[in-house]
């Protein structure tokens, strides 16, 4: 079995000088906690870890942050690492360290190879991981299940193939539709439904046969008889114009009808002339949910007049003035989103006229630009003047100082050659009228016409049939592998929950065993989905899905944890660690101390790494598990990182104070922990205690209550209970009850020698309500009548008569 | 099974795919599949197809004799 001696992390993230963590005590192999406040450099171990294993760090890819941020700034590059040490026959270490010249690929060394085939599945859950398995959609959960599940590449991939199926799918639309317009405009000229080279050819051909020029056997030689006709047009001046003005025709119906801009240019001069005025206040946009929130929380505080925007007191009525600014913003907002919406307008009508110009400035026919000399001259100015107007709209807000786009002249100059539009027509249609009054020229300049357009639309049938056969077989192709890699997915995905259940739901209904109607949690894939998951839990012995209709947020997090711990237990068997980053945030704080037996109870044989940033889970793990090395990382610093010390657990830390005639210290630090203890039991025992709204107990308060309830459930007929003997000696004399009343008060010291006394006897008292096989401290529970006072395991049982005396 | 190993299967229980993975295998990477760089290729295919044929349509140098 694989087993870490010592992690060390340098130069890595927020991490600058060496970080070792150890994982031996007494010559053993041990776990390891961590205590540090937010931004102590505490995720950066995990992050080194991801990096080792993955040779990246997923969720800072996710956010933009390349390989090139993984040193500590000062490091510039160098003695970046982590090195973890081991004990096992053939893996002594494994190491990464940065490489500067391909930073996407880092040095690996040690027994780095060994080491991998050890750790395929992902052994680390950080508190993000648990929110997106909480809180994101079903598609986020399949992630988070896949992840864990070791098929986070499987994912990947099928996530990137579904993505570049999407975008050639459509690009084959695109030709497909090019294709049927090809199609219909060969039938079209040729009135033959069939669209083949064979009857392309004959009808070029009966072109051909009418002009006495040779045929063709092939399209290929297709420009042999457009050459050919283009000599006898050219003979017949007549024809040769009619072809031209025909052609023009066809052009400038692609380029008529123009979009009409001038009065969508006039609304936004004045959406912009309105935002302006207002622009000092566009800066504060970005407040607008915050204004939205104040004012709903607003409504809910006593203290009326401190602003919770900017938490300084506000002289008048701060409702109405956070009301009033929250409306002003949010109009400010509809009239950029106004503006917003307008431009993209504007831009795409911009964009159309922009490539119809493209179409008409084609035209190269010295007739047809004479006769239309003004309208080529506006077409001319507006493709030159035309990119300017876009630019200058395409500009950020805040770049223009003043938008007059409705007077543009090139916009002017759009009005005018669409109001142009009927007589240009006119004029162009009796050209054609006119020049066909000879049936001959007319006859071959159409026929000189249908020719030239067989020839452009069968060589773009060709084209396009080409590219959509192409592609059909690609995507074809892209959507089997897709489908049969989304079904290997979840065959994986359904098949890893099957094998690893009966671990989930041990785990889940561990964690939420104060719950007796949700139980027994499954995943089910979503029917029709590629990439979904719904989660099912059991009410009161019926299925539902989605478990949400039932499950609080902190349930959903146990039933995250749980696929994680029994996904690690069930892949990484031959090397059993696990980090666990602060997994323990949005668990209610009775169910925390749970997460802690959990781990005793089922995960005994593994190596922990335990990193929080809540003093009380510290204290709760420390007192759990003491064989454990514990470190604290105290504060952050920019040259250094984090600073890192070894920790004593509670009682050792209690008793150093006592030692070292710290009285003060000592009461403190017991009195906190008797505190969070005896609310620990309070909540186990059930035991009533007056409510109070400002939620402030002093020692006595938890205390008093917590006696009564051990005397009342523990009696037996002339015998007294060990517990009511210890709590009645640990109260005798007067030291005890000051010491419930006045330990937070400075004033009133007490020795160190009676807070000796005091903690020797809770120990002492400690070791009869608590179980250190199972973790857990005794509870109540009533089953079929009968009532238990017993810890989870069931070892420690208080109401066995042994106990009473 | 890794991705890679899972890819080789499929050409064997899938063999219609086998000449389409061979293919698409150098466009999954450590970090993903490269949709980039695999639909790079394809519009140069789809390019290629465009100058194929105008190639083809093009006419014949006029040869002297």
């Amino acid at each position: 079995m694989l087993k870490i001696n010592k992690i060390s992390i340098e130069n890595f993230r927020g991490i600058k000088s060496p970080v070792i963590i150890d994982f031996v005590k007494g010559g053993r192999p041990t776990s390891a906690l961590i205590y540090g406040r937010n931004g102590t450099g505490k995720s950066s171990i995990v992050d080194a870890w991801e990096w080792l294993i993955n040779s990246k760090i997923e969720y800072l890819s996710k956010e933009g942050v390349s390989e090139r941020d993984y040193p500590h700034k000062l490091s510039n590059g160098d003695n970046v690492y982590i090195n973890v040490d081991f004990t096992h026959p053939t893996i002594t270490s494994a190491k990464t360290v940065y490489n500067k010249l391909k930073i996407t690929t880092p040095t690996n060394s040690g027994e780095y190879s060994e080491f991998k085939t050890h750790t395929i599945y992902p052994n680390y859950l950080r508190y993000s991981d648990l929110q997106e398995f909480v809180f994101k959609t079903k598609g986020d959960k399949y992630k988070y299940i896949a992840k864990f599940f070791g098929l986070e590449k499987f994912t990947k991939n099928q996530s990137d193939l579904q993505s570049s199926l999407t975008r050639i799918s459509s690009q084959l639309l695109q030709f497909q539709s090019q294709l049927i317009d090809n199609k219909r405009a060969v039938v079209k000229i040729t009135g033959n439904s069939i669209v083949d080279e064979i009857s392309i050819v004959s009808f070029i051909n009966s072109i051909a046969a009418k002009y006495k020029f040779d045929g063709i056997t092939d399209f290929k030689d297709s420009y042999k008889a457009k050459a050919a006709i283009s000599e006898i047009v050219k003979a017949n001046p007549i024809a040769a114009e009619l072809a031209a003005w025909t052609e023009f025709q066809s052009r400038l119906n692609q380029f008529y009808t123009l979009p009409q801009v001038i009065q969508d240019c006039n609304d936004i001069d004045l959406i912009f002339k309105g935002l302006k005025s207002d622009e000092v206040n566009i800066t504060n946009l970005i407040l607008i949910d915050l204004y939205a929130s104040a004012t709903e929380t607003l409504s809910k505080l006593s203290d009326k007049t401190k602003c919770p925007v900017c938490d300084k007191t506000f002289d008048g009525d701060l409702e109405k003035h956070i009301s009033d600014k929250h409306k002003a913003l949010e109009e400010l907002n509809k009239k950029k989103k106004d503006y917003i919406s307008k431009r993209k307008e504007i831009l795409t009508k911009l964009d159309s006229i922009t490539k119809k110009l493209a179409i008409i400035k084609s035209e190269k026919n010295e007739k047809v630009l004479l006769a239309f000399n003004s309208f080529f001259d506006d077409v001319e100015f507006l493709e030159t003047e035309l990119p300017n107007s876009i630019s200058e709209l395409k500009k950020l807000l805040k770049d223009i100082e003043t938008l007059n786009l409705s007077n543009q002249a090139s916009i002017l100059r759009i009005g005018s050659l669409s109001d142009k539009e009927l007589d240009n027509r006119k004029i162009v249609t009796d050209k054609i009228k006119t020049l066909s009054e000879d049936k001959t020229s007319k006859d071959l300049a159409n026929d000189f016409d249908s020719l030239i357009q067989i020839i452009v639309a069968f060589t773009g049938y060709l084209k396009n049939e080409k590219k959509v056969a192409y592609l059909t077989k690609i995507t074809e192709n892209l959507e089997l592998l897709f489908t049969t890699l989304t079904l290997e997915i979840q065959t994986q995905i359904q098949n890893t929950f099957t094998a690893i259940q009966t671990d989930v739901i041990d785990c889940y209904n561990f964690l939420e065993s104060t719950n007796q109607f949700l139980k027994n949690p499954e995943i089910k894939l979503v029917t029709g989905k590629d990439k979904a998951v719904e989660l099912v839990i059991e009410f009161a012995n019926e299925k539902i899905s989605p478990a949400y209709k039932f499950m609080s947020e902190s349930q959903v997090n146990s039933f995250g944890l749980a696929i994680f711990l029994s996904a690690v237990k069930y892949f990484n068997s031959n090397f059993k660690f696990i980090i666990l980053d602060d997994v323990v945030n949005s668990f209610d704080s009775f169910k925390r101390p749970k997460v802690s037996q959990l781990l005793a109870n089922k995960f005994g044989d593994f190596q922990v790494l335990m990193l929080t940033h809540d003093q009380i889970f510290f204290d709760t793990v420390q007192r759990d598990f003491p064989q454990w090395n514990r470190y604290k990382f105290a504060s952050w610093d920019y040259t250094t990182g984090p600073r890192c010390n070894f920790s004593n657990n509670y009682n050792e830390e209690i008793q150093k104070l006592i030692d070292d005639d710290d009285a003060i210290g000592a009461g403190q630090k017991l009195g906190r922990y008797l505190e969070m203890v005896f609310g620990i039991l309070n909540q186990n025992l059930q035991t009533p205690i007056p409510y109070k709204l400002e939620n402030v107990y002093t020692l006595s308060e938890f205390y008093d209550p917590l006696v009564k309830r051990f005397k009342d459930k523990l009696r037996m007929a002339n015998k007294q209970h060990i517990i009511s003997i210890l709590f009645s000696q640990f109260e005798q004399g007067t030291i005890f009850r000051n010491y419930c009343a006045h330990y937070k008060n400075e004033a009133n010291p007490f020795t160190a020698i009676e807070i000796d006394s005091v903690f020797k006897k809770w120990i002492e008292i400690e070791s009869e309500i608590y179980c250190s096989t199972c973790k857990s401290y005794c509870h109540l529970e009533v089953i079929g009548g009968v009532e238990y006072i017993r810890c989870n395991c069931g070892d420690l049982n208080l109401k066995n008569e042994t106990k009473f005396q | 099974m890794d991705f890679k190993s899972w890819l080789a299967q499929t050409k064997i229980d899938e063999p219609k795919l086998n000449v389409f993975i061979t293919k698409l295998d150098p466009f999954f990477t450590e970090t993903g599949f490269n949709g980039t760089e695999f639909e790079r290729r394809i519009t140069f295919s789809l390019r290629k197809m465009d100058s194929d044929i105008d190639e083809l349509l093009k006419p014949e140098p006029y040869v002297e004799n």
